[in-house]
């Protein structure tokens, strides 16, 4: 399967729409190396468009760790429980920041930050530093949080 | 000794970037030109339909070390900045 061609247009819309974040674990692009990518919110495989409202502005590590799933299964209820949807859901209702932590609220978001590795050690240091040097949450990532 | 040729070309950005000599400020700037950004997106877009070879899902692996990697050191650069 060809990656699909996103013209620049649309990419440009994709990075300001997030205002340079990535839209699952809210860090800002330019605390990145490798920038962000465009990801599939619902992956091609599953049937998602490469339409404006199912991508999603998606730092590296977030988006490889994603995959081409969709969601998750909750074992203890044996449930399907679908990921987080930037275009869909706000941020503040499914996780909540303690520390460097991404605390998951929902099933959703506890499917989200398991899949996509949000608390993973190497994840946590970065953010613990980012923390600490006022760097995380920016601005725009306070106002998802709703803090 | 024999050294191998890095197949990875995010190497040889970041080996200049570091051999023209680092400051906090050029650091903390620092990104990877978009023919490399090109070049994670394939391979994660290709990882996702399961096309990926060994040796490329190797040179992801890389990449992702050097994500972390430069996100530290980035993020601790802003200690020797006193303003942007």
């Amino acid at each position: 399967m060809d990656r699909p061609y996103l013209n620049k247009e649309l990419r440009r819309l994709v990075a300001s729409r997030a205002d340079f974040l990535c839209e699952y674990c809210l860090i800002e692009e330019k605390y990145t190396a490798l920038g962000c990518t465009i990801d599939h919110i619902i992956s091609i495989k599953h049937g998602g468009s490469s339409d404006a409202d199912n991508l999603a502005y998606c730092c590296v590590f977030c988006n490889r760790f994603k995959g081409s799933d969709i969601g998750s299964i909750v074992w203890k209820n044996k449930e399907f429980i679908r990921f987080y949807h930037p275009r869909w859901d706000n941020w503040s209702e499914h996780f909540q920041l303690d520390d460097s932590h991404i605390q998951p609220l929902t099933t959703i978001g506890e499917v989200t930050a398991r899949i996509l590795g949000f608390n993973d050690q190497p994840r946590l240091l970065e953010r613990r530093i980012l923390i600490s040097k006022k760097r995380y949450p920016s601005s725009s990532a306070i106002n998802k949080m709703n803090l | 000794m024999n050294t191998s040729t890095p197949f990875n070309p995010a190497y040889e950005e970041i080996i200049k970037f570091i051999a023209s000599g680092v400051t906090p400020q050029s650091l903390v700037e620092f990104q990877v030109s978009e023919t490399v950004k090109e070049r994670v997106a394939e391979l994660i877009f290709r990882e996702k339909n399961e096309t990926l070879s060994t040796e490329e899902k190797s040179e992801l692996d890389h990449y992702m070390v050097l994500e972390h990697l430069l996100r530290l050191a980035k993020a601790h650069a802003y200690e020797f900045i006193t303003e942007e």
